[in-house]
């Protein structure tokens, strides 16, 4: 009991004196008054928010199960169990759910994506339908025109996940958008849903496609199975955005279009050492064999990165017309990297390569020999 | 006359010490506000961009996972294995046996069915020889690579040999004991994917696994360390993570990427010369090297940190082994600073030499050395009776409510992101020990690091030690089964 009174005449005194305090001491003080003040507020919040968590997954929990069994039961069940036969919609049972308040909408919205991320087959489409019929789609479509960035991307990744495409016009300029954000959601928005151009913004790319994005639209474009790909060689052009033209270097390669190899061999002028580099791996994936003769002539003007990518098509092409400059490379030149691809490609070029192979074991000493070794090993893979 | 001169040097000294106070706590201040920001940000763009897409691109870039292992016959088989079963399309596992003189590589020979093979190996990067490479011959471990390379008497010297025989642009740096989550290489990738900038590293929060239930390598339930020690390293961890490395992130000033757990630009790295071998603090003596590079060529970086915990190491358990670390980072800082001394306050290293060593240098450096001189102070004037108690104690309170302030942030900052402690109970264990860390744990590591500086300044002879494994909980499951 003393000490608490002692303690309470010390602050007492404190503030009483405050005011004749030197300044570091008032600092002192004051600091330490919103140094508890804050702790005590973050203990606060701390308790509210894992508080609000709970009570949240509690309210959601039965209404998650509710969702879902409704799916399972009147779309993923008779999809799966009978594929051809039509599936009515129950949008009765759906609009009993009170949607009207927004954790609900947002709950439902929830599921939908994630069935419809993982079913393919008619699934998709029943729920898409279900999401408009529902009209699910309204809120989001009246937050792309809201200008508030961070409602504008979600409304973007939703409808795009849900593949329904509104304010086409709209959308289309969010793809020139100044936000990187919001220009990429657009971008991927864009070519999963447009029906019909969703390569259109291709030709007005100002600002770079960063991997992360070339990598989110070559994935829905390589998943995209409703539309005709078409010729990605008429990107494959100087005058379209660098990005642009490693994107479609990739798709053109993946979708294996021989057309694009004059467009290609054309880029292997270009500076950019980065590009014509990626230029001469996806010319090797096309296993353009009229490309060899240019590969290996322009081959010691090339930086190792180049030099690197021609000795891997080559081996890819394996036509055996220049399994001797592999030889070459392999017992001349000095760079390990340079000569463990030149001894991978002789390797990749199999038959062709038996006797050379055969030839370069007995003559090959040192580092080459373990190169060649190594690139003979089936255990070892890069 | 001396009593006026002595009075004068006094009255300087505790200004000086509450400007540097109160900068400090400005640092702190500031960091908590920026983590915060960043935090919140990586948390949205996690809501807009799944990873998952990463698995299924053939565009993914492959990853060399390093784990160098010394003596680690106890556990190596389960940590390989969670190695292993990491989701990602395309990587591989370097095991580095250092020497170890158990039977760390014949178990991995007997249960990964590993033969010798002959592989093209260049020395890029300085390390001791290394003897022999395994495969395996069986398909389901063929993303296995084991070396078996003379001791280097560091871990520095064993990464520098599994950099050396690693086949992909990025690889992560990784101790064979941690336990990864199975995401980790996906969410490690995707801030080097996702930057107009080159990325250089990217790291990600350690925690303890001291007490967590693990089932085949994976952490099944997180738990609160139950020992004081490694709960008080917990709270610390938590703290410069989130508080201090997610900070640094929001402003590209990351001082340190962990040696537990940090995916690198291969060539970076290797252009930077590697790991030193001779280094007590290799991991930011790397960090450093590579920034020193970067800002020499004059290309423009970013290292990244994201907020997601992808690691649980076992943190000393007991006060040994736990001087032993902490005297050697104390080390290794100071190290650090002798090193690149040229670094500090330089504008040609932009951020490197004008914030991140510059703030290491006052408030991580110097800062063990200003306290205990203030602790000797303090007992001089308590002796001379020159103190003046109620100002004592105000500046005292001052200095514990703002450190209780700081870890109980970084605390809810923790809370906000995923809850990682299935009950309150947990948290509370965590939040009460920021009330004794002035107490305990603090001054064992400032005795630490003025131990450390006092080794490098003198010289001595570091023994590195081997760390003794406890062991982690086997999950209620896998006990029954056992």
């Amino acid at each position: 009991m003393d000490t608490i009174t002692s303690l309470r005449e010390w602050l007492d005194d404190l503030i009483y004196y405050f005011a004749y305090f030197p300044l570091v001491i008032q600092i002192a003080i004051i600091v330490s008054v919103l140094a508890v003040t804050g702790t005590i507020v973050a203990y606060v919040y701390m308790i509210l928010f894992r508080w609000q968590k709970q009570r949240q997954a509690k309210k959601e929990r039965p209404l998650r199960e509710q969702v879902n069994e409704l799916l399972l039961e009147h779309i993923i069940y008779k999809s799966v169990g009978d594929p051809d036969a039509p599936v009515a919609l129950p949008l009765e049972d759906f609009k009993a759910l009170p949607l009207h308040k927004k954790w609900v909408a947002d709950v439902l919205i929830d599921q939908l994506l994630e069935y419809r991320n993982n079913f393919t087959g008619d699934i998709p489409r029943l729920l898409r339908q279900l999401y408009l019929d529902l009209g699910l789609h309204h809120k989001s479509a009246t937050v792309l025109r809201s200008g508030h960035r961070k409602a504008i991307i979600n409304a973007l990744v939703e409808l795009s996940g849900m593949g329904v495409l509104l304010e086409k016009e709209h959308v289309l300029a969010l793809t020139q958008s100044r936000d990187r954000y919001i220009r990429e959601s657009a971008c991927s928005y864009w070519v999963q849903c447009s029906p019909d151009a969703p390569f259109e913004f291709f030709s007005h790319v100002k600002e770079p496609l960063l991997a992360w994005e070339q990598f989110e639209l070559f994935r829905i474009i390589s998943l995209r199975k409703d539309i005709p790909m078409p010729s990605f060689a008429q990107w494959i052009d100087p005058q379209y955005h660098p990005s642009v033209i490693s994107l479609c270097l990739k798709l053109a390669a993946y979708f294996q279009q021989p057309e694009a190899i004059p467009a290609m061999i054309k880029m292997l002028d270009t500076p950019d050492e980065q590009l014509r580099a990626l230029t001469i791996n996806n010319l090797g994936k096309l296993m353009a064999l009229e490309v060899e003769p240019i590969l290996v002539k322009m081959y010691p003007q090339q930086p190792d990165s180049c030099k690197l990518e021609i000795l891997k098509a080559l081996g890819r092409i394996g036509s055996g017309d220049f399994i001797d400059f592999l030889r070459q490379e392999l017992e001349q030149t000095e760079d390990f990297l340079l000569m463990k691809h030149a001894a991978h490609s002789i390797v990749a070029h199999k038959a062709l390569a038996s006797g050379l192979i055969a030839r370069l074991q007995q003559s090959l000493t040192g580092t080459r020999q373990q190169v060649l070794q190594h690139s003979l090993n089936p255990l070892i893979k890069y | 006359m001396h009593t006026a001169i002595l009075k004068h040097i006094t009255d300087f000294y505790e200004s000086a010490i509450f400007v540097y106070c109160a900068g400090l706590f400005l640092f702190y201040i500031l960091l908590a506000v920026l983590s915060l920001i960043a935090i919140r940000r990586s948390l949205w763009k996690n809501k807009i961009r799944g990873q998952q897409m990463l698995v299924a691109s053939p565009l993914t870039p492959g990853i060399s996972v390093i784990a160098p292992a010394y003596n680690e016959g106890v556990t190596i088989i389960s940590n390989v294995r969670s190695l292993l079963a990491l989701n990602y399309p395309r990587f591989e596992v370097v095991i580095v046996n250092d020497g170890s003189k158990d039977d760390t590589l014949q178990k991995l020979i007997d249960e990964f069915e590993l033969t010798e093979v002959n592989f093209a190996y260049r020395q890029q990067i300085p390390s001791q020889a290394v003897k022999r490479f395994f495969k395996s011959t069986n398909p389901a471990y063929s993303k296995l690579l084991v070396l078996d390379k003379v001791n280097g008497k560091s871990k520095a010297d064993a990464v520098n040999a599994g950099i050396n025989a690693s086949s992909f642009n990025y690889f992560l740096n990784t101790d064979v004991d941690c336990i990864l989550a199975r995401d980790t290489l996906l969410k490690l990738i995707k801030p080097f994917m996702d930057d107009p900038q080159r990325v250089i590293a990217t790291g990600a929060p350690l925690r303890a696994a001291n007490s967590c239930d693990v089932e085949a390598g994976v952490i099944t339930r997180v738990r609160v360390p139950r020992s004081l020690l490694p709960r008080f390293q917990e709270m610390e961890y938590i703290r410069s993570y989130l508080l201090g490395k997610m900070g640094w992130t929001f402003i590209n000033a990351v001082p340190n990427v962990s040696g537990g757990l940090g995916l690198f630009d291969k060539d970076i790295v290797i252009k930077s010369g590697g790991y030193d071998p001779g280094s007590f603090g290799e991991d930011m003596d790397m960090v450093v090297r590579m920034c020193r590079y970067m800002c020499e060529q004059d290309l423009p970086y970013r290292i990244h940190y994201i907020p997601e915990t992808l690691c649980w190491t076992e943190v000393p358990a007991t006060y040994k082994i736990f001087f032993r670390q902490r005297v050697r980072w104390a080390r290794g800082l100071a190290q650090i600073f002798g090193k690149h001394r040229k670094v500090l306050f330089n504008p040609k290293y932009k951020k490197l030499g004008l914030i991140i060593f510059p703030y290491n240098f006052f408030f991580e450096l110097l800062a063990p050395l200003i306290e205990f001189a203030g602790i000797i102070y303090y007992i001089y004037i308590i002796v001379n009776h020159l103190i003046n108690w109620d100002y004592a104690i105000i500046l005292l309170v001052f200095i514990y409510t703002f450190s209780i302030l700081i870890t109980s942030l970084s605390m809810l900052w923790d809370q906000l992101i995923f809850r990682y402690y299935q009950s309150w109970k947990e948290v509370w264990q965590l939040c009460i020990l920021a009330l004794a860390e002035p107490f305990i744990y603090h001054p064992t590591v400032l005795f630490c690091a003025i131990r450390g500086y006092f080794n490098q300044l003198t010289g001595k002879k570091h023994t590195w030690g081997n760390m003794q494994r406890q062991g982690f909980n086997q999950s209620p499951n896998l006990q029954k089964t056992i």
